[in-house]
C-alpha cells in the first residue's frame, strides 16, 4: 500500500490546515453577506490542499467530501451563496467529518459519506440562488468528477510502481489543476446567469490571526527527552552547589563559575519549559462552534466572549483541561443562562454572556468561566444535597453560602431540575473536580443570585517542575509540594497548642482546630523510637488539600527546593500517599508526598468536609467571621500593638536618622511634601519604646490628610482571630487582644491622632457638634463582637442611640416590628443567617423603608460587591474601622433625609 | 561501582541461551542474561511507605529513580546474613527498569534450550508464576525466573499491606 510516512505527513499537514477552518468558518458565518475575501480564500486553501493531497494517495472519501466542500466555499467567495446558519452548518459538518476521516485515515475509505455529499450538492445547486445557476454548477461537477477519476487513475499508477516519483506527481498535480480550471471556468459563466445579486458591502475588517512566528515541528518525545536531561542538570547544579558550599571559599573565580552555570542551568531549564508550553486557546477556540450549537440545541441565545487566549500554560495541561472546561462551559449555558423568555421577565438582556477568560496570577494560570445567567440558590442547593444525602442537615445548616454554593462538586450531585442531554446526571461535576485536582490545580465557583455564576479554575504552570517543601522524618527525606503548604507552625518542644479532642489530635491555631496527623504514624515507620522520640520537637505543617485543611507533624522542616517529579515504576504508582519521588541535591531519592492521599488516608477529609461536629464547625465559622487582616507591631518586648490593614494606605521602611523634627514634633520628607509622624507613645501609654536603626511607617489617612504611624518593629502581617478580644477603655485602643499568646493592643488611629493632634480636628468641631444636636437611632448588624463593640462605642460616643444585632435576621425583625423607631442601618456585609446585601433587599422590597439611609460596611470594597450592594440599594460603603468617614457619611445621609 | 556484565568473553553458539545465575538465599536462580541490565553494588535504597512488602525500596539509578524489588519476601526465603555480597540486579522488562535485591551473584551459564525442562511444579518455595523453566546443573537446580512475571508481581499484593495511621 502506500508509504506510511507520506500518510503521517499528509495527516499533520490536513491537521494543521483544518485547526482554524472551523474558527473561521464561524467568522464567515457572522459576517453573513459582508463577506471577506481572504478569509473565504484561506479557507478554501486549506480544503483545497486537503483535497489534493488525499487525492494524490489515493483517499477517496476525503476527496470527496473535501472536493465538494470546496466547491460550496468556491461559491460564497463568489458571492453566489451567502453564508447563513443553515450552509454553514453544513459546512462545519463537512469540516469535520473530513478531519474525522483524517483521525482515522487506515478505514477512512470505508466509509460512506454519500448523505453529507448529497447536502453539500445541493447547497452547490443552490436552492437560494435560483435555478440558473445549477446547472452550470453541475457541469463543473461533472467535468471535476471526470478529471478526478483520471487523477485517481494515475494515483493508482503512481503508487503500484513508485511511490514518490515526481513525475507522477506532477502529472496527478496537472490533472488536478485541470479539474480546477473546468470549475473556474463554469464558475465564471454562472455569474452571470444568476440572480442579480445585492453589491457586496465593503468587507468587514475581521481579526485575522497574526502569522505565527516561524516555527519548526519536533516531535514530543524528543522534547521529553530534552526535559529530562534540563531535569538532570538541575539536579547536577543542585549537588554542585551544595558541595561548594559546604567547602570553605577557596577563590572566588569558582563563585563565578558556580553562578554562572547556575544562571545558565536556570534559563536552560526555563526555555525548554517553554517548548512544552502551548496557548490556552488552542482548547478556547472549540468553544465558539460549542457555545453555537448548544445555542440551537438548548432554544437560548448565548455570546461567548473569550479573553487571554494567548495564556500558556505546560502542553499536559492544555490537553487535559479541554474536557472538564467544556463540561463547565457546557453546564453554564445549560443551567446557568435562562431562555430568553426568563431573561426578558427577569429585565435582562435576552442574549445571555458567557466569558471564558484565562490569565496569569501568583505563577500560576486562572481560567475563569463567568455566566451572567440566573446563579445558583444556596438555599435550594442545601436542600437538595439534604436530600440526595450528600451532606447531613446540621452541617447544611452550619453551612455559609459560598461552601453551600460549591456543593456542586460534591459527588452525586446534579442541579438541573430535569436532566438534559447537554449536561449530565450529576456524575459530571465531581469529575471535573477531581480531574482539575490531579492536575494540581483546584476550582471552584461563586454565584450571586439572579445575577449569575463565575467558576475560577487554578492551574499549575507545569507539571514537570514542582516548588517544594523538605521535611523529614527519621532523618528520611520527604517532599511536600509548595501549592499544597498553607503555613508552617512551630511548637517549641511542649507542643502546647496540640489538643486532644476524643482520641484525636487537633491543632489549636488561632481559635480554628485543624486535624492533626503525625507524618510518622500515616506512613507507617517504625513505632518502636516512638516513646524517644515523642517528646523530640516536632514541627508542624499545615497543608491544603482540597477544601480539606490539616496540620502534618513531621521532625524538621530542611529546605524548600524546585523539585523534578520522577515517575514511580509500575509496582508503586498506585500508592495513594504518594505523587512520585524525586532525587534530591545530595543524590538521595525523596518520596513525594500527596497531601489528598495524606488526608484520605487518615480520614481527616471526611470529617472535615461533612462528618465534623457542629460544634467544631460553629466554631470555625464564627471564627472565619472575625478574622481581620492586621499589622502587628510592637515598641518593645512588652508593648504589642495590632493595626487594622483594612485602613492602611501603605507601610514604608526608613531609617532613624532620616526623620526630621519640626518643633517637638517628627516630620518625614517623602516625594516633596513632608509627613506628619505619630508616635505610639505619644497617645498610648507603653513601658518603654526600643531605640532601633530603622522604622516602620505606617500611613493612613485622617480627612484626607496622611499621617505615618512610627513603628520601631514590624513583627508581622496577617490575618487574626478577633474574636477573644476585649474591649477597652483606653482612648486610642480599640480593644484587647491575645495574639500569638501576648496580649496585644489593637490601635484606633483615629482616636489617637485626635488625642496626639487635636487641633487637626478642630475645623470639624462645628459638623460634629450639629451631629452631636441631632441625636439618630441606629441599627447595627454585625456578626463581629469586636466590630459590634467598637461601632457601638464609637457612635455612642457621637452621641446616638445604638441598637445591635448579631446577624441581618435579627435586624430585620426588630426593624420590621418598630418600622419609625430607627434613622439609619448600618450593616456588615459578611454576615451568617442573613447577609447584609440580603437585609438590603429584603429592606428595600417592604414599601416602608424607602427612604431609611442603609450604610454597607466591609474589610475590603472590591467594585464587584461594591456594585452589588448599590443594585441592591445600599447608600454608601464604609471601611469597617474608619471612622471619620463613617461619621461623615453618616452626617450626610441622614441630613439628606431631613431636608 | 558498576560491574557490566560482558558479553563478548563468551562464546555464545546461535542456539545457545546465556543465564545470569544468583543467590537468593539457599537457592540458586537465573534470569535470561537479554533482561538483565547491569549489576550493582549496593545503592542507597530508600524505603517505600505503604508499598508492598516484596518492595524493598527504590534506588537513584543515574537520574531514574528505580523500583527495587526484595525476592526473599516474594519466596518466603529468610534474609540474607551477609548483605556485604548483596547486589541489585537491574533488569530491562518491556518499558521499564526493575531491580531485585540478590545475595550474591553467581555466574553466567551458556545452555542449550533442550536441556531446560519447562513448565515444572513448584520448586522449593517458588511459586510456579515464577518459574520459566528449571535447567539441572550437576545435582543442583537452577531455576530460571520469568522476568515478566517479576514486573507485575506485586500488582496483587499491593493492597496487603498498606500502612495504617
Amino acid at each position: 500500500m502506500h508509504d506510511a510516512d507520506l500518510i503521517n505527513e499528509f495527516v499533520e499537514e490536513a491537521r494543521e490546515h483544518l485547526g482554524d477552518v472551523e474558527m473561521q468558518l464561524l467568522q464567515i458565518e457572522a459576517m453573513g453577506e459582508n463577506i471577506n475575501d481572504d478569509l473565504v480564500n484561506t479557507v478554501f486553501r486549506a480544503i483545497h490542499s486537503v483535497k489534493g493531497a488525499a487525492g494524490f494517495l489515493g483517499l477517496t472519501q476525503i476527496n470527496n467530501v473535501s472536493h465538494r466542500l470546496e466547491n460550496v466555499l468556491g461559491k460564497v467567495r463568489d458571492h453566489q451563496l451567502v453564508p447563513d446558519p443553515f450552509n454553514v452548518d453544513v459546512m462545519l459538518k463537512a469540516a469535520d467529518r473530513v478531519r474525522g476521516l483524517i483521525e482515522a485515515i487506515d478505514t477512512s475509505n470505508e466509509t460512506d459519506n454519500t448523505e453529507l455529499c448529497d447536502k453539500l450538492d445541493a447547497l452547490l445547486a443552490g436552492g437560494t440562488e435560483g435555478e440558473a445557476e445549477a446547472a452550470p454548477a453541475e457541469a463543473a461537477v461533472a467535468v471535476a468528477e471526470e478529471t478526478k477519476e483520471s487523477e485517481a487513475a494515475a494515483t493508482d499508477e503512481s503508487t503500484e510502481s513508485a511511490p514518490s516519483s515526481d513525475a507522477v506527481e506532477k502529472s496527478a498535480q496537472a490533472s488536478l489543476e485541470v479539474a480546477e480550471s473546468g470549475v473556474e471556468a463554469a464558475k465564471e459563466a454562472a455569474p452571470a446567469k444568476a440572480a442579480p445579486k445585492p453589491a457586496p458591502k465593503a468587507p468587514v475588517p475581521t481579526k485575522t490571526s497574526t502569522p505565527p512566528d516561524s516555527t519548526i515541528r519536533v516531535s514530543v518525545r524528543v522534547l521529553d527527552q530534552l526535559m529530562n536531561l534540563a531535569g538532570e542538570l538541575v539536579l547536577s547544579r543542585n549537588q554542585l552547589l551544595r558541595v561548594l558550599g559546604e567547602q570553605v571559599n577557596n577563590g572566588t573565580n569558582l563563585d563565578a563559575i558556580t553562578s554562572g552555570l547556575d544562571q545558565v542551568t536556570t534559563e536552560l531549564q526555563e526555555t525548554i519549559m517553554q517548548t512544552r508550553m502551548q496557548p490556552i486557546g488552542n482548547v478556547f477556540n472549540k468553544f465558539p462552534r460549542v457555545i453555537r450549537d448548544l445555542s440551537a440545541t438548548l432554544g437560548k441565545n448565548i455570546n461567548l466572549r473569550m479573553e487571554g487566549n494567548e495564556v500558556e500554560t505546560d502542553k499536559t495541561i492544555v490537553e487535559a483541561i479541554a474536557d472538564p472546561l467544556t463540561h463547565l462551559v457546557r453546564n453554564s449555558c445549560d443551567h446557568g443562562i435562562e431562555t430568553p423568555d426568563a431573561r426578558a421577565s427577569a429585565g435582562k438582556n435576552t442574549t445571555g454572556q458567557v466569558l471564558l477568560r484565562a490569565f496569569h496570577q501568583a505563577g500560576k494560570v486562572m481560567i475563569e468561566i463567568v455566566d451572567d445567567g440566573a446563579g445558583m440558590d444556596p438555599v435550594k442547593l442545601r436542600k437538595l444535597a439534604i436530600s440526595k444525602g450528600v451532606i447531613t442537615e446540621e452541617v447544611a445548616e452550619s453551612m455559609n453560602d459560598h461552601d453551600a454554593v460549591n456543593l456542586i462538586f460534591a459527588p452525586g450531585f446534579s442541579t438541573a431540575e430535569a436532566v438534559t442531554d447537554v449536561s449530565g446526571r450529576g456524575v459530571g461535576m465531581d469529575v471535573v473536580r477531581t480531574n482539575i485536582e490531579k492536575l494540581g490545580g483546584s476550582v471552584e465557583v461563586e454565584s450571586q443570585l439572579g445575577y449569575g455564576s463565575t467558576i475560577r479554575i487554578t492551574l499549575p504552570l507545569t507539571l514537570a517542575i514542582v516548588p517544594s517543601m523538605i521535611v523529614s522524618v527519621d532523618d528520611r527525606p520527604y517532599a511536600l509540594p509548595q501549592a499544597n503548604i498553607v503555613e508552617l507552625v512551630q511548637t517549641g518542644g511542649k507542643e502546647k497548642r496540640i489538643e486532644k479532642v476524643s482520641n484525636a489530635e487537633v491543632l489549636r491555631l488561632r481559635g480554628s482546630l485543624l486535624p492533626l496527623v503525625r507524618l510518622r504514624e500515616t506512613l507507617g515507620l517504625a513505632k518502636a523510637e516512638l516513646s524517644a522520640d515523642e517528646n523530640k520537637e516536632q514541627q508542624l505543617v499545615v497543608v491544603e488539600a482540597g477544601r480539606t485543611q490539616f496540620a502534618v507533624a513531621v521532625d524538621r522542616v530542611l529546605d524548600s527546593e524546585e523539585i523534578v517529579v520522577k515517575p514511580l515504576g509500575r509496582h508503586l504508582s498506585s500508592l495513594p500517599l504518594l505523587a512520585g519521588s524525586t532525587i534530591l541535591g545530595d543524590g538521595r531519592v525523596a518520596m513525594i508526598l500527596d497531601a489528598a492521599g495524606v488526608a484520605a488516608q487518615t480520614k481527616v477529609a471526611s470529617e472535615a468536609e461533612s462528618q465534623q461536629p457542629m460544634a467544631e464547625r460553629e466554631d470555625f465559622d464564627e471564627e472565619t467571621g472575625d478574622l481581620q487582616r492586621l499589622v502587628l507591631l510592637s515598641v518593645s518586648d512588652n508593648d504589642h500593638f495590632a493595626v487594622s490593614m483594612d485602613i492602611v494606605s501603605r507601610i514604608e521602611r526608613v531609617r532613624v536618622d532620616s526623620l526630621d523634627s519640626v518643633g517637638d514634633r517628627k516630620v518625614l520628607q517623602y516625594r516633596g511634601g513632608t509627613l506628619p509622624l505619630l508616635g505610639i507613645n505619644e497617645s498610648i501609654e507603653v513601658t518603654e519604646v526600643e531605640e532601633t536603626e530603622h522604622i516602620h511607617v505606617v500611613v493612613f489617612k485622617v480627612y484626607g490628610h496622611e499621617v505615618g504611624l512610627i513603628a520601631p518593629r514590624l513583627d508581622d502581617i496577617r490575618d487574626c482571630d478577633l474574636r477573644m478580644s476585649d474591649d477597652s477603655c483606653q482612648p486610642g485602643v480599640a480593644g484587647v487582644s491575645v495574639i500569638d499568646g501576648r496580649t496585644t493592643r489593637i490601635l484606633d488611629l483615629y482616636g489617637m491622632t485626635e488625642i496626639a493632634r487635636p487641633e487637626w480636628f478642630e475645623n470639624d468641631g462645628t459638623t460634629s457638634e450639629e451631629v452631636e444636636n441631632k441625636q439618630l437611632k441606629i441599627l447595627v448588624c454585625e456578626d463581629s463582637p469586636f466590630f459590634r463593640n467598637f461601632l457601638v462605642k464609637t457612635l455612642i460616643g457621637e452621641g446616638h442611640k445604638i441598637s445591635a444585632y448579631e446577624h441581618g435576621e435579627e435586624g430585620w425583625s426588630v426593624l420590621a416590628e418598630h418600622p419609625n423607631e430607627f434613622d439609619m442601618l448600618l450593616t456588615d456585609v459578611e454576615m451568617p443567617e442573613l447577609d447584609g446585601i440580603g437585609l438590603t433587599k429584603r429592606v428595600r422590597a417592604d414599601g416602608r423603608f424607602n427612604d431609611l439611609p442603609i450604610i454597607a460596611l466591609t474589610s475590603l470594597a472590591d467594585p464587584d460587591s461594591v456594585q452589588r450592594g448599590i443594585d441592591a440599594g445600599v447608600n454608601d460603603y464604609q471601611v469597617k474601622m474608619n471612622k471619620p468617614e463613617l461619621l461623615a457619611s453618616i452626617k450626610k445621609l441622614t441630613s439628606g433625609v431631613e431636608n | 561501582m558498576t560491574k557490566k556484565v560482558e558479553l563478548t568473553t563468551i562464546e555464545a553458539a546461535p542456539e545457545t541461551i546465556q543465564l545470569v545465575t544468583f543467590m537468593v538465599g539457599e537457592i540458586v536462580l537465573a534470569v535470561d542474561i537479554a533482561f538483565v541490565q547491569e549489576i550493582n553494588r549496593h545503592l542507597e535504597v530508600t524505603e517505600v511507605p505503604g508499598a508492598a512488602q516484596s518492595i524493598h525500596g527504590v534506588v537513584n539509578l543515574r537520574g531514574d529513580v528505580v523500583t527495587v524489588l526484595d525476592p526473599h519476601h516474594i519466596f518466603g526465603i529468610q534474609p540474607s546474613t551477609s548483605p556485604e555480597l548483596q547486589r541489585n540486579l537491574i533488569l530491562n522488562v518491556g518499558e521499564e527498569r526493575i531491580g531485585v535485591l540478590v545475595d550474591q551473584v553467581s555466574d553466567i551459564l551458556t545452555v542449550r534450550p533442550g536441556e531446560l525442562s519447562r513448565r515444572p511444579s513448584n520448586v522449593g518455595s517458588i511459586d510456579r508464576q515464577f518459574i520459566e523453566s528449571v535447567y539441572l546443573r550437576d545435582d543442583e537446580i537452577v531455576v530460571v525466573l520469568n522476568a515478566d512475571h517479576l514486573l507485575s508481581t506485586s500488582d496483587e499484593n499491593n493492597s496487603e499491606s498498606k500502612a495504617v495511621a
